[in-house]
């Protein structure tokens, strides 16, 4: 594994910003890091960079400590969302400084990257537009090729075609050179078919360790008039409800078989998979986020 | 399809090479400023006293030179951390990265200003008798230990540019203005202490007693010291 956190707690002042978060990260997987604004997603980033140091835990990355550890951190890039630079940078000063400081940098790459996203070289940074400073951090975290990169709410302000050949490059160069890949984002039905492992957190806790294969089909929701709705759900897990009268929406938790198609197709109601925005949302809201928290905190 | 490894070995003196080039990226030639601006303020000066029979000693330029460097290394370790530690550096790599740059600089300018006195006695004071670059009677010598006398109060400058600029980035700009009227108060609170034991004699009596050689270059080495250890507790823990 390439990363293990082991019970680690986060606490800035009477904040709790992590509560108890374990894990491990696979090498050379897309993970997406998912949850609302305040989730603790940042913070547990910077933590597994040296950036912040946990109120209680461990965290292992590449097998060790990652605070003031030079043999982790060089391995390790962490494109923020806050990324600063001295005044005077210019966009090519800040390709040369990440340069400088990754192994395993690709100038070319990073060179092809500035084309693509339209980067004028020679502008100061702090005159960049939001979009333009996220393509900064995206050819940054890109070229640098570091064996961890995480990615925190890379694509702040760029257009739609801009965060497809993020996707793209993304997708492409991991495929050329696999690595592991940590990618914080809001737009999950974005990211969707990219990652490959979902972390949910949700006020400081994991709610969502899973495959994202397997993540998929546990949740449905079930639509249909009231009385077929109501017979379906019966002894299944129910997780949220809506009624548009005279039809009712269900969120469902579980695996949904062929029987049980059988029995939606007999009582003439329909079941649609949920996308992982969906079920993000119904986990880290209303019912399920108290079913998901009463697990985890068993 | 091949896993990702770093192509070279890293250690710490890499890192410390890495984050020096990092720091000179913008403006390479930003060490040379100071040397641009005494050696501006020497012109000009030598050109004013061309018709004056009895120069006065002038010291305020070298000053000069000392608060730019103590300027340089708070701004420069203010902004540039935050790159550098955004960039995945460890603080200790960009700390000791920042003290040795003002190391280096310190024995360049050290080294320049003793050179330059030499010149100056050579050539009496530059024809007008003028002593710019050898203001004092601890530069007045061409013994190697003057480059000393120049270059440790260069090395002072530098750990309390970098200890400002450190307290800085850990507190805040705004919690460091209350950090320095607390520090005042404490001072302050201090200093009528001495004067209520009657402390102020023994203090000036001892110093007396120094020769200024020993202040200069090896008392003055103690702040520096506690200024650089200061500086790196207060960056240890500050995030980026």
């Amino acid at each position: 594994m390439i990363v293990t956190v082991k019970d680690v707690t986060k606490r800035f002042g009477d904040v709790v910003a992590l509560d108890g978060v374990s894990f491990t990260l696979r090498e050379n997987t897309i993970h997406g890091l998912l949850g609302r604004n305040g989730a603790g997603k940042t913070t547990l980033m910077q933590i597994l960079t040296g950036q912040q140091v946990p109120t209680a835990g461990t965290v292992e990355v590449f097998g060790e400590r990652p605070y003031e550890n030079d043999a982790v951190l060089v391995r390790t890039c962490f494109v923020r969302e806050a990324q600063r630079y001295p005044d005077d940078y210019r966009v090519k000063h800040a390709l040369r400084a990440a340069a400088l400081l990754y192994p395993n940098w690709d100038e070319e790459y990073a060179q092809s990257l500035v084309d693509e996203f339209r980067l004028p070289r020679s502008r100061p940074v702090k005159k960049l537009s939001r979009g333009m400073l996220s393509a900064v951090g995206i050819v940054v975290g890109l070229a640098s090729r570091a064996p961890l990169t995480l990615f925190d709410e890379p694509y702040l302000g760029l257009d739609a075609a801009a965060r497809q050949l993020f996707y793209d490059r993304l997708l492409a160069d991991y495929a050329e050179h696999p690595r592991t890949v940590v990618l914080s984002t809001h737009l999950i039905d974005e990211v969707a078919d990219l990652v490959e492992h979902v972390l949910v957190l949700d006020q400081g806790r994991l709610v969502v360790d899973e495959e994202a294969d397997q993540l998929r089909g546990q949740m449905v929701s079930v639509t249909g008039p009231a009385a077929a709705v109501e017979a379906f759900v019966a002894g299944r897990t129910e997780l949220h409800r809506t009624t548009v009268a005279p039809v009712v929406r269900s969120t469902l938790r579980g695996v949904v078989d062929v029987q049980d198609r059988a029995e939606a197709d007999r009582l003439g109601v329909t079941i649609t998979p949920l996308s992982l925005q969906q079920m993000v949302v119904s986990l880290t809201t209303g019912a399920a986020r108290h079913e998901m928290l009463k697990e985890t905190s068993q | 399809m091949t896993t990702l490894a770093v192509k070279h070995r890293v250690t710490l003196a890499s890192r410390v090479i890495a984050v020096m080039r990092l720091q000179l990226t913008v403006y390479p030639l930003l060490p040379l400023l100071p040397i641009l601006v005494v050696w501006t303020t020497f012109v000009i000066t030598r050109l004013s006293v061309i018709n004056v029979s009895e120069p006065n000693v002038r010291v305020s330029s070298l000053m000069g030179m000392y608060l730019m460097q103590l300027g340089l290394a708070a701004v420069g370790g203010y902004q540039s951390f935050s790159c550098a530690v955004g960039l995945n550096v460890t603080r200790r790599a960009f700390y000791l990265a920042s003290l040795l740059t003002g190391v280096v600089e310190s024995v360049a300018y050290g080294l320049m200003l003793y050179l330059a006195g030499i010149v100056e006695r050579m050539t009496d004071g530059w024809g007008t008798r003028l002593r710019f670059f050898d203001p004092t009677s601890l530069t007045h010598s061409a013994s190697p230990v003057t480059i000393l006398v120049y270059t440790v109060p260069f090395l002072f400058m530098t750990a309390v540019g970098l200890l400002l600029g450190a307290t800085v980035k850990r507190l805040g700009a705004k919690n460091f203005i209350l950090f320095g009227v607390a520090v005042a108060l404490v001072a302050g609170v201090v200093g009528t202490l001495i004067t209520y034991l009657d402390g102020w004699g023994p203090i000036i009596g001892w110093l007396a007693r120094q020769s200024p050689l020993s202040v200069v270059i090896g008392w003055l080495l103690i702040p520096t010291g506690l200024a650089a250890v200061g500086g790196w507790l207060a960056l240890r823990r500050a995030v980026p």
